[in-house]
């Protein structure tokens, strides 16, 4: 496993080197999009339909469109100061306040060297108080919302939210508000639920999409194919074209002669 | 056979009754196609013990045959000789540019502008095999397209000359784009992109004097964390390859060309392969 960060949970005077490991597993099968006929991965190219050609990533530059059409030219966004991912907590709300929706991705953490310690401490004091840590985490540049909490008796888990300006707050309304359901109704959809009461056991529901398509994955290994060598020489050939095209501009211009 | 080989010119010129040719940044080779095929390095080595995939090129060209070439590692429109000394190419190209033998006679006592004629004549770009072209005269035009480009620089030929094996001579010169040297690596640091980059610097007496980043080079294995601040490692040799130096001494225009395995980033061969022998020759 890969730590993606290394950070500083700041925790009022004590901070606590940490670093930041991507928790969930990408739930597709990795494919590429290849050329059929040669195998090659394709590749995508910035085109500019006015300019009619490829565009270096030198030549582009972040605009925002403005309702009459035009574009406000932003400046490349500041580099972060090298290593400054904090995490600095806020407040210690308690888990079921905090709705669901706003949560995004899940990161482990681990105690970096020197914050064993510290680390332990604020894991065991979370779980025993029942209260997780809501943060302002800064990795990179882009700023958000964070909780951190004890995911068991020894190990942190930090997930990154949304801004809760985010949701779309007219959902909320989708649902009827003026429907009455009968005692009798009610009591009927209460027993069927109890009926149906478990815990939830993480092991019982495994994504069975995915071992299909693997399995179809290794079904088809047989037929497997390398890319089809590509076109070096046309490549060369081009290449060529180039110094000669250049050779010949310096001569009508009348440089890089003697 | 030893192929022949060229000096270093001072400057770039252009002169009549020369020949002019981009000089690839590679390995040189001789390929030899007779009642068998073989293709050796500048010191008699064979080079497809080292890269297999040259034995395609037999499909490639004509029988009866001797060409001198330049083996060179291609990906992304050019050569990259980093690859070619990891072996990690996707493509490797044979840029053939004499011709020394054809069809029963030896060409090396006729002007090479005899043997140019032969090997247009004979051999054709396809598959590994690349004719390497070349202009006449305008030498100073081809090098500043060649420096723009960044390609290693341009081989100059007298048309007139014989071919000397195992000779450096006079009648073959060659201009230099790029300079090359060793240097160490001291540490390592990846960009918001994700591209990894190497700090290197010189060690003369006086300590250590930072040559500013290259790029890393494709086929290294970064190590496992990240993170954008400067990872100062236990320094290895690289060699790189520049177009100039600022005046406080850091490289502009670098890249990698080799470098030795430190214990971070060490290759780690493909299951069944074992570790890499030894690059087949230095180059010239």
């Amino acid at each position: 496993m890969r730590s993606l960060y290394k950070g500083i949970i700041g925790f009022g005077l004590v901070s606590i080197p940490i670093q930041v490991y991507k928790a969930m597993e990408s739930e597709r099968v990795t494919t590429h999009w290849i050329h059929d006929a040669c195998h090659t991965r394709i590749q995508y190219q910035k085109y500019c339909p006015t300019c009619e050609r490829a565009v270096e990533s030198g030549e582009v530059v972040s605009g925002a469109p403005l309702p009459d059409g035009r574009f406000v030219v932003l400046p490349p966004p500041e580099k972060s100061p090298g290593g400054d991912h904090t995490i600095t907590i806020l407040n210690f709300p308690e888990l079921r306040e905090i709705d669901p929706v706003f949560y995004e991705t899940a990161y482990w953490l681990k105690p970096g060297p020197g914050g064993q310690k510290a680390y332990a401490l604020l894991a065991q004091v979370m779980r025993e108080m029942g209260r997780v840590a809501l943060a302002e985490m800064r990795l990179r540049s882009r700023p958000s919302l964070a909780v951190v909490r004890a995911f068991n008796d020894h190990t942190l888990m930090m997930h990154r939210m949304y801004y809760p300006e985010s949701l779309r707050q007219d959902g909320a309304a989708l649902g009827p508000a003026d429907q009455t359901a009968s005692e009798k109704e009610l009591d009927m959809a209460k027993t069927l639920v109890d009926h149906m009461a478990e815990a939830f056991d993480p092991a019982r529901y495994p994504n069975e999409h995915r071992l299909e398509k693997l399995r179809q994955i290794e079904a088809l290994m047989p037929t497997a194919e390398a890319p089809r060598a590509a076109q070096p020489g046309q490549e060369v050939l081009d290449l060529m074209e180039k110094l000669r095209a250049s050779v010949q501009a310096q001569a009508e211009h009348g440089t890089g002669t003697e | 056979m030893s192929p022949m080989l060229a000096i270093t010119a001072p400057e770039a010129f252009s002169r009549p009754g020369w020949w002019f040719e981009t000089k690839w940044d590679g390995y040189r080779a001789i390929i030899s196609l007779g009642r068998r095929f073989a293709i050796y390095s500048r010191r008699g080595h064979n080079l497809m013990a080292w890269y297999p995939e040259l034995a395609q090129a037999e499909g490639d060209l004509p029988g009866d045959i001797v060409l001198d070439a330049e083996l060179v590692a291609w990906s992304a429109g050019r050569p990259h000789f980093s690859d070619l000394q990891r072996r990690s190419a996707g493509q490797y190209l044979l840029m053939v540019f004499d011709c020394l033998y054809s069809e029963g006679r030896w060409l090396m006592h006729e002007p090479l502008a005899r043997r140019l004629e032969e090997l247009h004549r004979r051999v054709a770009t396809r598959g590994v095999v690349a004719v390497s072209d070349g202009i006449h005269e305008k030498g100073a035009a081809l090098f500043a397209a060649v420096r723009e480009m960044e390609l290693e620089g341009v081989m100059a030929k007298r048309l007139d000359s014989l071919y000397l094996p195992g000779r450096r001579s006079p009648a073959w010169q060659k201009f230099l784009a790029l300079k090359t040297e060793w240097c160490w690596v001291t540490g390592l640091a990846q960009a918001d992109d994700g591209q990894w980059y190497w700090h290197v610097a010189t060690h003369a007496d006086s300590g250590w004097q930072a040559m500013g980043k290259v790029r890393a080079p494709g086929g290294w294995n970064p190590p496992p964390s990240a993170g954008s601040r400067i990872q100062w490692v236990h320094p290895f040799l690289a060699q790189v390859a520049y177009r100039e130096r600022t005046r406080e001494g850091h490289l502009r225009h670098a890249r990698v060309r080799q470098w030795k395995s430190s214990d971070i980033g060490a290759e780690n061969p493909a299951p069944g392969e074992g570790p890499l022998p030894r690059s087949p020759d230095s180059p010239e």
